[in-house]
This record gives C-alpha cells, structure tokens and sequence, in this order.
C-alpha cells in the first residue's frame, strides 16, 4: 500500500516536474523567437513561440505615447484547410503576405531555435 | 555550426532528468509545427489564389538533410504527426476548417479597413539588421501587405 502510494506520488512529482521544464523551455523559446523582429523599445517586450504543433503566439508589450501600458497578442492556428488567427480574442484574416512572413518566421524560429536552445540534443 | 550554449539549454542539461530526451521531443515539437505550418499555409494561399513560392536557403536546406531520418519521440507529437498524414483525418477536418475560414472572413467584412490593414510599412528583419525602436510598427509590418521578409 505505502510502496504504492509512493510510487504514484513520484510518477505525479515527475510529471510536475515534466510540465515545469516545458513551461521553462517556452519561456526560452519565446525569448529567442521575440530577438528573430530585431529590438524592441525600452519598456517593451516582444515574444513569438510555438506553442503546439498547429499553434503559434506573438505576444507585444508597449508603452504607448500617453505612457499607457499597451499590449496585442497575436495566435496563430493551423488547420488543414488554412490559418486561422485572432488578435486579442478578435478573429482577422490573414494576408497573403502575412501568411509569407509568417513561415518565414516560423522557419527562422526552427533553425535558431533548434541550433541555440536543443543543440545538445540534436 | 558554433553556437554558443543558451541559458534554457543550459537549465535543462542542469536539471540532469532525461535532458535528452526533453530536448529531442521540443525538436520534434517545433520539426512538426514547421510542417504543419508548410501545410496550412500553402493551403491558404492556394485558397486565396497566390501559390507558395518561399525559396529556401542553403542554410534550411542543410538542416532539413540532416534532419532527414530524426522520428518524433513522444506520444503527443507522434500523435500530431500521424495526424499530419492520415490524409482521412484531413479530409473529415476540411470542411469544418473551411468553414472557420469563411467565418474569419464574415467577421472580418464587419471590421473597418483601418483595424484589418495596419498603414506601417515596414520588414521582417534578420537580427543583425535595425528597425525603428517602435513595438506596434513590427506587429504592423508582419500583417502589412508592404512588409517582407528576407
């Protein structure tokens, strides 16, 4: 019984620890996919990462000209059929050319992503 | 490819459980996302008449061969890749995605053209190069019809 309980107790801290370090890990990879848009302005903070495999975040914080904090969050869902996208809760469609720039930063996000943050394990 | 080791890698290799592992299935978390992306947005340019024409360079190129033969590791992601190929799955989704698509368009044809097209022309950049110190004009440029990419 006591053998049990700890057994599931530890499978539950494993787990835990498991979400943790893939919170962590976003974390790092929201740092390094918000460099891929060159600087962001004092006071602001810029992350774009991948969140599962059909969803993509661009998170923007900003101080605006009345010294308001302002901020926009940009998700991006692939289906099979196309992209959808809502920007604070708000559905907007999708250009052509944001769809380009969109895979472009995709791509560049793997390739930095993948060589600077998962390196060792490549 | 020299680069040097970031913080997160780092903190992972620190925490010494399964590392490995953690890292191969984020590889195999961002190599899925890359091809579902391709998928769907080829799909939304082909829907919207503008085939996807996005060279790529020797350095992807590179990184995609050597990439080549890596399998997706974890159940979650192997799970997202059968999905990617079970073209039955895609069939069944198409017209519930198609449909979310119209509804994108409906909702859109109610938001004035200023909120859906943002005026700041401006570039997706490489980290070497500069752009104006103004957050909005980035977000603007990625939505822009006048930003590119390079």
């Amino acid at each position: 019984m006591l053998k049990k309980l700890r057994s599931g107790l530890s499978s539950q801290k494993d787990v835990q620890r498991r979400a943790e370090l893939y919170r962590k890990l976003l974390r790092h990879e929201a740092q390094i996919g918000g460099e891929l848009f060159g600087p962001v302005q004092p006071g602001g903070r810029r992350e774009f990462f991948c969140l599962d495999t059909h969803t993509w975040v661009w998170h923007e914080e900003w101080i605006d000209q009345n010294g308001q904090h302002q901020y926009t969050t940009t998700r991006y869902d692939m289906r099979p059929g196309g992209v959808v996208k809502s920007q604070n809760g708000q559905y907007r469609p999708v250009t052509p050319q944001e769809a380009r720039n969109l895979l472009n930063a995709i791509r560049m996000y793997r390739q930095r992503v993948t060589s600077e943050l998962y390196a060792f394990a490549a | 490819m020299s680069v040097a080791m970031h913080d997160g890698a780092k903190e992972v290799l620190s925490l010494g459980n399964d590392p490995e592992h953690v890292g191969q299935a984020g590889i195999a978390r961002i190599d899925t996302a890359w091809q579902v992306a391709e998928g769907s947005i080829s799909a939304l340019l082909t829907w919207q008449g503008e085939p996807l024409e996005v060279p790529e360079s020797p350095e992807v190129q590179q990184y995609a061969q050597q990439r080549q033969d890596f399998v997706p590791v974890t159940a979650g992601v192997g799970e997202s890749a059968r999905y990617a190929q079970d073209q039955t799955a895609q069939a069944e989704h198409l017209a519930a995605a198609e449909a979310a698509v119209n509804a994108v368009e409906f909702v859109a044809a109610d938001v004035p053209m200023a909120e859906t097209h943002a005026p700041a022309p401006a570039k997706i950049i490489k980290p070497t190069t500069t752009i104006p110190y103004d957050s909005m004009n980035a977000v603007n440029a990625f939505v822009s019809n006048q930003g590119s990419a390079n």
